[in-house]
């Protein structure tokens, strides 16, 4: 069965690079109005794990065609390639303490070179509302470093604007007002039955938008069994909603999404601050609680595992989030960011410098360091660093 | 789009705009200052806008950034929404500023992320240029924000102004304590705006220049904004401009934003 699913996938796949590469290649260039863009980026990166540094990086091309032959039609995709250099096979047990993986084994994954269709989509508005079909972007939700409601992305937390890859659903959005608005998204999984959907009302009270979020899906839950505890995927149904605005000269936002099940203890919430300061300062606080993390003294093999492979948003159950940004001058911008387990005290501060150097071109450039004891989520890692240029065209 | 002559039709505007000032010309008298400033913000705050913006930073060691922006407003400047076309980094990133820039959001269309922004974020100065959002609100701020004495007046560009002093009012959340415009005596439009630094010098000044009579309002087609402190300069060229366009229903709108 697994089998087919498999070969039926490979088949959806090779269908979407067909019809892009026809799209791109030959239909594309006898429309003037079909926009050609994109960037190319390349990212090296070193960490330092115990006594050993590992060097890493890779170098991507993406490249957004846009076509829109109506006002009201959009017709877009991106094609990403991505090649990797340096260490490109990491062993997962490196990353989780000696305790847990008692000591044996390696579970190995490998970072192969790509060449994928990030998206590919068909955009209709109509008088009464907007249609989106296909493999598309989808950003949901008001947190910056996490967002509960947005059951579709995991944020990486040393980069959490980067881009999203895209999701094959159907979205059907719906506005009822200037500021108010219903948002249907039925995204594939294997079938309709056990494919994600949501539902999201939004609406504008004062200075604030507000959403209220009503989900179905498959999810990780924990369930006991004696002596062990692992989990499964069950389906459940989940409410959620969100706020953003402001009190003073002070930003808030909080969202939050829980099961309806009574007996799957899953609830997920971010709450936030920021403010600019008179003289461009920029700072911002987030906090993260996760039900489904692991607590101090219940911390097994799985979660880790859980949390490698997006399956839960965190390793633990309290986070915190904090940046500040500043101009140095008209094109170098700096930041310090930090984010905390506050299960297990460990934290990991990362200073970084942005510097636009042409008109399209900039480069980042960040150094990672770690606290912790040994056996925690963040202080297992040192240090790291990161340069990364992107230019676009 | 409409060229910068005015047309036939558009003259009634002009008239109405003429018929404004009379009163304040026949008693021959010096007007005072919130009457220029009143003068000044009627005939700077047209019900719609439509324009394509150029807007170049000059920096002290001779680099420049180029951007190219669509700008859209209503309501007298209430509503705006700001789209970039130029630089590909930038392209299609939009704002929406709502209750004179009480209300922010901005779209990325990179993630399709919209995003809402507390009013602070009108600090933030645009694309690393010398304007912030702030300055792109309406005009109100100078009626409801500052005291205005008409100090006398003085020949400015080749242009005969009247020179106002604004002192900002006692708990008024503005950057600037004090501001001095030099206003045209002939049709009310500021031709300079000094914004005074605490220590009595100019720390930035605009310059409004190559103004020109579009759908019945004379317009700026050439802003310039000088930083004094940092010696940088942001031009704004209007490439093209209309008062005449009337925004579709739910223009302004978050589903707007992400056409």
């Amino acid at each position: 069965m697994k089998l087919l699913q498999s070969h039926r996938d490979h088949r959806v796949y090779i269908k979407y690079y067909i019809y892009f590469s026809l799209c791109t290649l030959w239909f594309f260039p006898l429309h003037a109005q079909v926009n050609i863009f994109g960037y190319v980026e390349t990212e090296a990166d070193q960490i330092q794990l115990g006594e050993s540094a590992y060097n890493f990086g890779y170098g991507k091309l993406r490249l957004d065609a846009e076509w829109r032959p109506w006002d009201n039609l959009l017709i877009a995709g991106n094609v990403n390639g991505q090649k990797y250099f340096g260490k490109t096979k990491w062993n997962i047990f490196d990353f989780i303490p000696e305790a847990l993986n008692y000591g044996q084994g390696e579970l190995i994954f490998s970072l192969p070179d790509t060449l994928y269709l990030d998206n590919i989509f068909t955009r209709i508005n109509f008088q009464y509302l907007d249609l989106t079909i296909g493999r598309q972007p989808i950003s949901l939700g008001v947190g910056y470093a996490w967002n509960p409601l947005d059951v579709f992305n995991r944020k990486d937390l040393l980069d959490p604007t980067y881009e999203q890859p895209g999701v094959d659903a159907v979205r059907l959005e719906i506005p009822l007002n200037n500021r108010s608005s219903v948002d249907v998204i039925i995204a594939d999984n294997d079938s309709l039955e056990t494919g994600t959907k949501m539902i999201q009302l939004k609406t504008g009270i004062g200075s604030f938008d507000v959403t209220m979020n009503f989900a179905q899906r498959y999810h990780l839950f924990p369930y006991w069994r004696f002596m062990d505890i692992n989990a499964t995927h069950t389906e459940s149904e989940f409410f959620g909603g969100s706020f953003v605005g402001q009190i003073g000269e002070f930003g808030l936002w909080c969202e939050a999404f829980w099961s309806l099940d009574n007996l799957k203890d899953f609830s997920e919430f971010v709450f936030g601050v920021d403010h600019t300061f008179d003289n461009g300062v920029y700072i911002i606080t987030e906090y993260f609680h996760n039900s489904l993390g692991a607590t101090k003294d219940e911390l097994f093999l799985t979660h880790y595992l859980n949390t490698f492979s997006g399956e839960s948003k965190s390793l633990m159950q309290k986070y915190i989030f904090a940046m500040t940004m500043f101009a140095f001058s008209d094109f170098i911008a700096g930041s310090v960011m930090g984010f905390g387990n506050l299960d297990d005290k460990s934290f990991t501060i990362v200073p970084q410098i942005g510097w636009s150097i042409l008109e399209n071109t900039t480069v980042s450039v960040f150094v990672g360091q770690s606290f912790g004891e040994n056996d925690t989520e963040f202080g297992i890692q040192d240090r790291s660093g990161r340069i990364r240029i992107r230019v676009y065209f | 789009m409409k060229t910068f002559k005015p047309q036939r039709a558009q003259r009634k505007n002009r008239r109405w705009i003429t018929l404004f000032f009379i009163p304040v010309l026949s008693f021959g008298q010096i007007p005072t200052g919130q009457t220029v400033i009143d003068s000044m913000t009627t005939i700077m705050s047209p019900e719609n806008s439509k324009m394509t913006i150029q807007q170049t930073n000059y920096y002290d060691d001779r680099k420049t950034r180029t951007f190219v922006l669509d700008m859209y407003s209503t309501n007298k400047g209430d509503k705006m929404m700001i789209r970039y076309i130029k630089p590909t980094s930038v392209k299609g990133q939009t704002f929406l500023l709502l209750n004179d820039g009480d209300d922010i959001w901005t779209y990325f269309p990179r993630t399709r992320r919209v995003r809402k922004l507390a009013s602070h974020a009108k600090k933030m100065r645009v694309q690393g240029g010398d304007f912030s959002f702030d300055d792109f609100s309406s005009e109100g701020s100078w009626k409801n924000d500052y005291i205005t004495t008409n100090t006398g007046s003085i020949e400015k560009s080749g242009e005969r102004c009247w020179v106002l002093k604004a002192i900002a009012k006692e708990n008024a959340d503005v950057d600037y304590l004090a501001v001095i415009l030099y206003v045209r005596k002939d049709n009310y439009y500021p031709v300079r705006i000094e914004y005074m630094h605490e220590n009595g010098n100019p720390e930035k000044t605009l310059a409004l220049t190559d103004i020109q009579d579009v759908d019945g309002f004379p317009t700026a087609l050439l802003i310039t904004m000088v930083n004094h402190l940092t010696g940088t300069k942001t031009v704004m060229e209007t490439i093209e401009i209309s008062y005449n366009w009337t925004p579709p229903n739910g223009f302004f709108s978050e589903r707007n934003l992400k056409k």
